[in-house]
């Protein structure tokens, strides 16, 4: 059911979307290789992988924060952080080159989800079962990468985190965490159940003669 | 449903086809078939007064409502 043009901001964010999973798709393609590389051994330990950790760092550092001209004694307490290995066992860069995939996938499937629905809005489709499937499939992906996050989180947390030793800094137990994106999935499924709503009044308004 | 269509009585009585009725009331042959196999959810006063105005009826002589058993 076509109707007229689809707003300016409507057709941005699909082009943005557009771009956005084009660009996924390269970095999927570079992930395979760069898996199958480290699959065959061929960076030996020679890679250096850095990955975010999910928990908090305390240290005490002294410093000044020049505002309105003036100069204010500050102290550096908490940050996060990312470590860096030198020379990667095998062991890790393999789970890391296979958690890439996972990720980029992951992502793929959002955003060719996500650019579909927004396909059909910008052609005037708006309240269709088609939609509604849309938005539950974004609703459960985005879901299933928060379960995802959270599993990972907690295996670094566990397996690396909760290892790591340093002279003058101290690593919390305090995990990052990602509710936000299930508070986004919540979000986009009640709106499919929106959607559903949307759909009986369009086919009530069809059946109007 | 309880209200029913009785649209092609009133076409038979007036000797009309849908085709006649729908160019003279100004809806498309699709709407018309779905008033009269009673598939429609709601009937616009409009709507209900161009086809009364054509069939020289009264709303009662097409809408007829019936209890469900």
């Amino acid at each position: 059911m076509k109707t007229q043009k689809a707003p300016l901001s409507i057709r941005i964010i699909y082009w943005l979307t557009s771009f956005s999973l084009g660009m996924l798709n390269l970095v999927f393609i570079g992930a395979i290789i760069f898996n199958l590389m480290v699959n065959f051994n061929m960076f030996s330990n020679e890679l250096d992988l850095a990955i975010e950790l999910p928990v908090k760092v305390n240290f005490l550092e002294k410093g000044n924060l020049y505002l309105n001209n003036t100069d204010i004694e500050v102290e550096l307490v908490e940050a996060t952080s990312r470590i860096q290995f030198k020379d990667t066992p095998s062991f890790i860069s393999r789970k890391i080159a296979f958690a890439l995939i996972i990720v980029v996938s992951f992502g793929i499937y959002l955003f060719w989800t996500f650019r579909k629905f927004i396909k059909n809005v910008k052609d005037g489709i708006v309240f269709t079962m088609d939609n509604i499937g849309l938005l539950k499939k974004l609703a459960y992906g985005i879901a299933a990468f928060w379960l995802f996050s959270t599993v990972y989180l907690n295996i670094v947390r566990h397996y690396i985190a909760s290892k790591l030793e340093f002279d003058n800094i101290e690593i919390t137990s305090d995990v990052s965490n990602y509710s936000g994106i299930l508070y986004l999935a919540l979000f986009i499924w009640v709106l499919a159940h929106i959607f559903m709503t949307g759909l009986k009044l369009q086919e009530d308004q069809d059946l109007t003669i | 449903m309880a209200v029913i269509v009785n649209l092609d009585v009133m076409l038979a009585k007036r000797k009309m086809s849908l085709t006649e009725l729908s160019q003279r009331v100004g809806i498309t042959m699709s709407n018309l078939s779905i008033l009269k196999k009673g598939k429609a959810k709601a009937i616009r006063f409009s709507t209900l007064e161009k086809i009364c105005e054509v069939l020289e009826c009264q709303p009662g002589d097409i809408l007829e409502f019936q209890l469900d058993k």
